[in-house]
C-alpha cells in the first residue's frame, strides 16, 4: 500500500503515525513545501516572542520520521494531482504514485489588495520563515503594525509587546477577537492588553503601506490608515484571515467549496482521496454543516480519523467544534461552540463574578451550545464535552447558568 | 496496569486527598510547612459531589486511551506514554495554551497560572509510582489496583451481601 | 528500641511493647490509626459552628476560600482559637471554682477540710484587702470565698478583683488599654461562645483580643484563684524529695493510682490510703503504694511527697503493668480508653467527677459533704480489687528516679534567703545581672503523641540548662523531666553550665542541702503557672521593670490541651515570649498568625507566640530572645 501525504502540519502527521499504528508495511510518504520537519505554526508567535527555540518548536523531531519508516520529502510543493492514474505532481518535478491520498495542505493568510502590501517588511504569520523574517526587521524598541485583530494577530501583537515593541494594532470593527469572542469578553482582554501598551487603532483599517528603498529593495516604513492618520512601521504584519491551500486542486475533479469537501470518512468526491486539517470542509458538530473550524486540536483529531480511514479501519469522524483558548498576560480566555449566538430561540447567560472574570453561556432548549470563558478557565473541557456530546442538562442548567462548572454536570 | 479507582460508598467528602496531593507537589513535601510557607501548590484531584450529595467521587486524570488532550497539544508535550500507559506531560515543551484544558472532558487538566504549565495527575509516577491521594485516604475509598482485581472483589462484596439476604 | 519514634522513657517504651504483646490498643496505636489527620482540622481551616456546615477553606487556594456563612479563613481561625481558649479557660475555672467551694465548706465547718496554712490565709488576704486582725481563719477565709464569689456574680463592668489584687499593676495598665480586663469570669466565657456563634463578630482582631481575655480569665479566675485557694486549704509546697516513672509501683503493694487535676480528692486518697494501710495486709498485700499521674499526681507530689507514675501518654501504660489495683480520676485530661485498656487487665478505674463519667468504669460520686467516706471507700475497694489481680502478668518497669520538688515561689524565696534574709531576691537578680544565670525559661504544658513522648521537653531543657539558663517546669512537663532525671542535684553537676552550676550549687549549700539545687525547679501543677507568674512579678517588681522586659520566655514543648491555649495566651499577655513545640491549630489564618507570632502580639502586649518543631532549634530560638532582653535591659 502507498500512502502520500500532503502537508507535514497536525494533520499530515496525525495521519502519518496513526496509519503507521495499523499497517507496519506500507509505504508512507509526507510532501512538504517547507524545509523542517513538523513544527506547530500555532507556536510561531511564541518563538517570537523569545518564549521557544526553533527546537521546541518542532512536535516531532527527525527520528520520528525514520522510526516510524516515514519518508519527508521537504521543500517541494505540490503542483497537481492526476486522479486517473494516482499521481502526485510537484513544483521541482518529482512524481509520487498513491493507492491513497491525504491532502493536509493547510491554509495561507489572506493579503490584503493595498498598495505596498509586497514591500519588503510585510508578513503573514503563520509559518516559522515569517517568524525568523518578523524577528529580523524589528527588534526591542522596534515598531510593529499587525493588521486585524483576530487572533492570529493578537497572539502576534502580544509576542512583539512581549519582545519588547511598541505595537499598534489596527482593527476594522469595533472589537477585538469579534469571531470568538462578544463585546464583554473582548472588553476584558482589549483593556489589559492596552494596558500593557498596546495601541488599538479601531474602526480604522490600512489604506497604505509606504516604504523607503534600502538595499534596492522596497522596504516598509510606515502605515497610512483610512481615518488619514500614519503610524510608523518597522515590520507590518498581516492578520486578516487564512484561505484553504486548494489552488492546485482545480481541474482535478476534486470538490471545493470553501475548503476541500469531504464526508463523514473524510474522504473527498474522489475515491481513495481524502482531506484534513484547515483545508478541508468537513461536518460541524453544532450545525451539521459543513465548514472549516482551523485549530489545531481539529487538524489533528482529523488527521488521525482520515488515517484509519485511508488504513482500512473505517471510522466516522464526529465532526469538527469551533473553540479556541488564548493567554494574554496570564489572563487565560477560552471560547467553544457557537458562543456569540443571539436570538429568541437562544438563552444566553452573561456571569462577572470578579474583576477580569467573565463567563457567557449559551444554551438552546436543554443543550448548551455555546460559552466564553474569561479568566479562571479551569475545567472548561467539561463545557465543551457538553457541547460536544450534546449532554440533555436537566436540573445541571440552573447549576451551570449559576457559573458553577463541575464534573457532576456530566453525570 | 494499576488505576486509581474509587469505593464511591466509602468517600466522605473529606478532601484528605486532595490535600495530599497538594502536599506532594509542594516544595516543602510536608502539608504544615507548606501551609505555614504559604505556598500554592496545584493540586490533580478534586472531589466531586452529585447534586444530591449522595455520592463523592474523587477525580483525577483517567488516563484515556485515546486522549483528546494529546491531539490538542500543538507542542507535543501532552503524550500518550507507551510504557506505562499513562498520558504525561513533558513540562519542558509546554508553553500554556491550555488548550488541553478546553478538550479535557474530565475537567482534570489543572492551568498552573503561575508557571504556564498544564498540570495533571501521574499517579505520583515520579515519586514511586504510589500515588499521594490513595496513601492519604482515611476510609481506603481510593484503590490503586488493577481494574481486574477491582472488579473481582466488587463482584464478591455483592454476592457475600447478596448470600446473606441484604441484597435482593 | 523500637519504642524511641514513640517515647524517650524507657519505662514507657516497655510497656508500650508489652501492651503490644498482649494486643492492648494504647494512645499510639490510635495516633497511627488516625493517619492521615484531616488538613483542614489541622490549620484550624474547618468551621462547624453552624448546622450549615461544616465548611473548610482550601489553605492553598484553589478551593473554597469563604463558609458558607462568608467567613474568611482568617475569621474561621480566630474564632475556632477563641472557642478553644475559653475551653481551656473555662476547665481551669470550673477547678478553681470547685477549691473555692472547697475552701466554704473548711470556713463552714466541714469535718473533711480545714484551713491548713495559716501563713497563705493571711498572705491572700492582705492582697485582697481583707482586715485580718482579731479574726479566726475560718472568717478570714470566709471573707476571702467572699471575694472569689463575688467575682463570679459581678453583673458590673468593673475588673475581676482577684485579677487586680494579684497581677502586676503595669499589665493591667496595658490590658485596660487594649480592653481586655474580664469582669466576670463566667460572664466572659459565655461572652466568648456567645461571639463565635453563627452570624457574630466578623473582626479577626477582636476576636484575637477577646482571646486575649480568656488568656486572663485562665491566668487569675483560673491558675491564680486556684493555687491560692489549694494552698490555703493544702499547704503551700516546701522542698520535697521523691521518685517518678512507673518503677515506683511495687509488685507486692495494693497500687492505687491517682490521675487528674485536683488535690480535692486525691488529697483524702491519700489520707485514707495512709490510714488504711495495715487492711491491705489482710489481701497478702505488704501495703499501699500511692502514685499519681497528670496534675492530680503534681499536687500531692509537691504537698505529700507521693511518687510519681508518669505523665500524660503513660497513662494507659500504668495499667498494663498488670499491678494497678485502682485507678481514680476527677477531672481534666483522663483518656476515655481507660476503662478497655483495664478492661484487659484486673484495674478498676473509679470516675469521681458528675461530669467525667466512663462506660465501663465504677462511678462513686464524690462530694464535699461525703469526701471522707467516698474516699474511704474507694480505697477499700481497691485493696479488695488487690485480690483479683492476676500475678503472671504484673511487669513492672523496674524504672524509677529520684527527684526534688516543692519549689513554690515561697520556698524558693526561703531557699534565697539563705543567702540573703533582707533581700532573698537579690542574689538570683545579682546572679542574672552578671551573666552567672542568662536567663530563666519556663517550661509547661503536656505530652503529645504527635512527638516522641517527652522528647522535647528533655532535649530542649538539656539545651536550655547547658547554656546556663535556668528553668522552672510545671505539668507534664516538670514529669516528662523528672524522669529523665533532671531534677536532682546529680543533673545539675551533669548538665549544667558552669556559672549556672555554681550559682545552684551555692544555693544548695546555703540552703542546706549539701549539694546543689536541681537545674530544673518543679514549681507544680498547670494550675500552679501562677507561681511562676508570681516569680516573674516578684522579679520584676524588685527590678522596677516590666515582665516583657527581662530576659525570660515560656514554652509549651508537647501541649495537647486546650488549656495549653489559654495559659499561653496568658503568658504572652503577661509579656512573655512563649514557644509552642507543636505547630497550632491556627496556620490556615495568615493574618491571624501574622499577628500572634508576630509583631503585632509583642507591640501590644509585650509578649507573642513562637512556634517550633525542632527542640534544639527552640532552645537556641530561647536563648537569642533572652540575650536580646539582656541587652535591652544593658546586661
Amino acid at each position: 500500500m502507498r500512502y502520500v501525504i500532503i502537508g507535514n502540519s497536525a494533520a499530515g502527521v496525525f495521519a502519518a503515525e496513526t496509519i503507521r499504528s495499523l499497517d507496519k508495511s506500507g509505504r508512507i510518504e509526507i510532501i512538504s513545501d517547507e524545509r523542517y520537519p513538523a513544527y506547530a505554526r500555532c507556536l510561531t508567535s511564541y518563538y517570537l516572542a523569545g518564549q521557544m527555540s526553533e527546537e521546541q518548536m518542532m512536535i516531532r523531531n527527525e527520528e520520528f520520521y525514520a522510526n516510524n519508516e516515514i519518508v519527508l520529502n521537504t521543500g517541494q510543493k505540490v503542483t497537481g494531482i492526476d486522479t486517473a492514474e494516482r499521481q502526485v505532481r510537484t513544483d521541482n518535478g518529482h512524481i509520487y504514485g498513491y493507492d491513497k491520498l491525504l491532502i493536509a495542505t493547510g491554509a495561507s493568510p489572506v493579503m490584503p489588495d493595498i498598495p505596498g502590501a509586497e514591500m519588503k517588511g510585510v508578513f503573514g504569520l503563520r509559518t516559522l520563515d515569517d517568524a525568523k523574517g518578523i524577528a529580523a526587521c524589528a527588534g526591542q524598541g522596534g515598531h510593529a503594525v499587525v493588521m486585524g485583530g483576530g487572533f492570529v494577530s493578537l497572539k502576534a501583537a502580544y509576542a512583539l509587546l512581549k519582545a519588547g515593541l511598541s505595537v499598534t494594532c489596527i482593527v476594522s470593527s469595533g472589537q477585538i477577537l469579534s469571531q470568538m469572542l462578544d463585546r464583554e469578553a473582548a472588553r476584558i482582554l482589549g483593556d489589559l492588553l492596552i494596558s500593557h501598551g498596546l495601541d488599538i487603532k479601531f474602526h480604522a483599517d490600512a489604506a497604505e503601506i509606504a516604504g523607503d528603498s534600502i538595499d534596492g529593495e522596497m522596504t516598509a516604513r510606515s502605515v497610512k490608515l483610512t481615518t488619514g492618520e500614519t503610524i510608523p512601521a518597522d515590520v507590518v504584519i498581516i492578520g486578516k484571515g487564512v484561505t484553504p491551500n486548494t489552488g492546485f486542486l482545480s481541474g482535478s475533479g476534486i470538490a471545493v467549496d470553501r475548503g476541500i469537501l469531504v464526508n463523514e470518512h473524510l474522504e473527498t468526491t474522489v475515491p481513495d482521496i481524502y482531506a484534513a486539517g484547515d483545508a478541508a470542509q468537513a461536518l460541524d458538530i453544532l450545525t451539521g454543516q459543513r465548514s472549516i473550524n482551523a485549530i489545531w486540536p481539529n487538524a489533528a483529531e482529523q488527521g488521525t480519523a482520515a488515517g484509519r480511514n485511508m488504513a482500512g479501519s473505517p471510522v466516522v469522524y464526529e465532526g469538527s467544534l469551533g473553540m479556541n483558548s488564548a493567554d494574554f498576560f496570564g489572563l487565560s480566555t477560552i471560547a467553544a461552540g457557537n458562543p456569540k449566538a443571539e436570538g429568541d430561540e437562544y438563552e444566553v447567560v452573561k456571569l462577572f463574578p470578579g474583576r477580569h472574570l467573565y463567563r457567557r453561556l449559551v444554551f438552546k432548549g436543554d443543550n448548551l451550545i455555546g460559552y466564553i470563558l474569561v479568566g479562571n478557565t479551569a475545567r472548561a473541557g467539561i463545557l465543551t464535552s457538553l457541547i460536544r456530546e450534546r449532554v440533555p442538562l436537566g436540573s445541571a442548567k440552573n447549576e451551570l447558568k449559576q457559573g458553577r462548572i463541575g464534573q457532576r454536570l456530566l453525570w | 496496569m494499576k488505576q486509581i479507582l474509587v469505593k464511591t460508598e466509602r468517600c466522605i467528602g473529606c478532601k484528605s486527598c486532595e490535600l495530599a496531593c497538594s502536599t506532594v507537589h509542594s516544595g516543602s513535601k510536608d502539608f504544615l510547612a507548606a501551609v505555614l510557607k504559604r505556598e500554592r501548590p496545584v493540586r490533580r484531584v478534586t472531589v466531586e459531589t452529585n447534586r444530591e450529595n449522595t455520592v463523592n467521587i474523587p477525580v483525577q486524570c483517567r488516563q484515556c486511551r485515546e486522549p483528546k488532550c494529546v491531539t490538542a497539544c500543538m507542542t507535543g508535550a501532552m503524550h500518550l506514554d507507551e510504557a506505562t500507559g499513562l498520558v504525561l506531560n513533558r513540562e519542558e515543551k509546554c508553553v500554556g495554551c491550555w488548550m488541553c484544558v478546553m478538550v479535557c472532558p474530565y475537567g482534570v487538566i489543572v492551568p498552573n497560572e503561575e508557571d504556564k504549565k498544564a498540570v495533571k495527575c501521574d499517579q505520583c509516577l515520579s515519586g514511586g509510582h504510589n500515588p499521594a491521594c490513595v496513601k492519604a485516604c482515611p476510609t481506603g475509598a481510593i484503590k490503586f489496583i488493577e481494574i481486574s482485581e477491582f472488579d473481582k472483589n466488587r463482584k464478591k462484596e455483592f454476592l457475600t451481601k447478596f448470600v446473606a439476604g441484604e441484597e435482593a | 528500641m523500637d519504642y524511641l519514634k514513640k517515647t524517650i522513657d524507657s519505662a514507657a517504651g516497655k510497656m508500650i511493647e508489652k501492651a503490644a504483646k498482649e494486643g492492648v490498643e494504647t494512645v499510639w496505636d490510635r495516633f497511627e490509626a488516625q493517619q492521615p489527620q484531616c488538613g483542614f482540622g489541622l490549620t484550624g481551616l474547618c468551621c462547624r459552628h453552624c448546622n450549615q456546615g461544616p465548611c473548610r477553606i482550601d489553605p492553598f487556594g484553589d478551593g473554597p476560600q469563604y463558609g458558607v456563612c462568608g467567613a474568611d479563613a482568617d475569621l474561621i481561625v480566630a474564632r475556632n482559637l477563641l472557642r478553644q481558649a475559653a475551653a481551656g479557660a473555662a476547665a481551669h475555672v470550673d477547678h478553681a471554682y470547685e477549691a473555692v467551694e472547697t475552701l466554704a465548706a473548711a470556713a463552714g465547718g466541714s469535718a473533711a477540710y480545714s484551713v491548713k496554712d495559716r501563713n497563705k490565709l493571711l498572705a491572700v488576704a492582705g492582697k485582697l484587702g481583707i482586715e485580718t486582725e482579731n479574726k479566726s481563719d475560718n472568717d478570714i477565709a470566709q471573707e476571702i470565698v467572699g471575694i472569689a464569689w463575688s467575682d463570679f456574680g459581678n453583673h458590673s463592668d468593673s475588673t475581676m478583683k482577684w485579677l487586680v489584687a494579684t497581677a502586676p499593676e503595669e499589665r493591667v495598665a496595658v490590658w485596660r488599654k487594649l480592653g481586655v480586663l474580664p469582669r466576670n469570669p463566667d460572664r466572659e466565657i459565655r461572652e466568648a461562645l456567645h461571639q463565635t456563634t453563627m452570624g457574630m463578630d466578623a473582626d479577626p482582631v477582636n476576636l484575637i483580643l477577646a482571646t486575649v481575655k480568656q488568656g486572663l480569665v485562665d491566668g487569675y479566675a483560673g491558675l491564680h484563684l486556684g493555687t491560692d485557694i489549694q494552698d490555703i486549704l493544702f499547704g503551700v509546697p516546701a522542698p520535697v524529695v521523691a521518685e517518678a516513672n512507673l518503677g515506683v509501683l511495687r509488685e507486692d503493694h495494693v497500687n492505687i493510682v491517682v490521675h487528674g487535676h485536683e488535690p480535692m480528692l486525691s488529697e483524702k486518697i491519700v489520707e485514707w490510703a495512709r490510714k488504711l494501710s495495715d487492711e491491705a495486709l489482710a489481701v497478702g498485700a505488704k501495703g499501699i503504694q500511692l502514685a499519681g499521674v497528670c496534675c492530680t499526681g503534681n499536687e500531692i507530689l509537691m504537698r505529700q511527697g507521693v511518687a510519681m507514675a508518669s505523665n500524660f501518654l503513660a497513662q494507659e501504660l500504668a495499667i498494663i503493668t498488670g499491678a494497678v489495683d485502682a485507678m481514680v480520676v476527677d477531672v481534666q485530661c483522663i483518656m476515655p480508653s481507660l476503662a478497655r485498656v483495664a478492661a484487659c487487665y484486673h484495674t478498676k478505674i473509679f470516675t469521681t467527677s458528675p461530669i467525667v463519667k466512663m462506660p465501663g468504669a465504677e462511678h462513686v460520686d464524690f462530694t464535699l459533704s461525703e469526701a471522707d467516706q467516698k474516699a474511704e471507700e474507694i480505697v477499700r475497694k481497691a485493696i479488695e480489687n488487690y485480690r483479683r489481680r492476676d500475678k503472671s502478668r504484673v511487669d513492672i518497669p523496674d524504672v524509677k528516679t529520684k527527684m526534688m520538688a516543692g519549689f513554690s515561689v515561697e520556698a524558693i524565696v526561703a531557699a534565697l534567703a539563705k543567702l540573703d534574709a533582707d533581700n532573698p531576691l537579690k542574689p538570683l537578680v545579682d546572679n542574672i545581672a552578671n551573666g552567672n544565670i542568662l536567663g530563666a525559661v519556663g517550661t509547661v504544658g503536656c505530652n503529645n503523641v504527635k512527638v516522641a513522648q517527652d522528647s522535647f521537653h528533655v532535649n530542649m531543657v538539656k539545651e536550655l540548662i547547658q547554656n546556663n539558663v535556668l528553668v522552672v517546669t510545671t505539668g507534664c512537663s516538670a514529669q516528662a523531666l523528672a524522669k529523665a532525671g533532671l531534677m536532682t542535684s546529680e543533673a545539675t553537676e551533669k548538665y549544667a553550665g558552669d556559672t549556672l552550676k555554681a550559682v545552684l550549687t551555692a544555693v544548695g549549700n546555703a540552703a542546706g542541702i549539701g549539694a546543689p539545687l536541681p537545674p530544673v525547679l518543679h514549681m507544680g501543677s498547670c494550675v500552679d503557672n501562677s507561681r511562676i507568674g508570681d516569680l516573674l512579678t516578684a522579679l520584676a517588681g524588685y527590678l522596677k521593670v516590666s515582665i516583657k522586659d527581662l530576659p525570660v520566655a515560656a514554652s509549651a514543648p508537647e501541649h495537647q490541651h486546650e488549656k495549653a491555649l489559654s495559659i499561653g495566651t496568658w503568658a504572652v499577655s503577661l509579656g512573655l515570649l512563649t514557644h509552642l513545640g507543636i505547630v497550632p491549630q491556627i496556620v490556615g489564618g495568615k493574618k491571624v498568625t501574622e499577628i500572634l507570632t508576630g509583631d503585632t502580639a509583642e507591640s501590644l502586649l509585650g509578649g507573642r507566640f513562637y512556634v517550633e518543631t525542632d527542640p534544639i532549634k527552640a532552645a537556641h530560638g530561647l536563648i537569642e530572645h533572652i540575650k536580646s532582653k539582656r541587652k535591652a535591659l544593658g546586661l
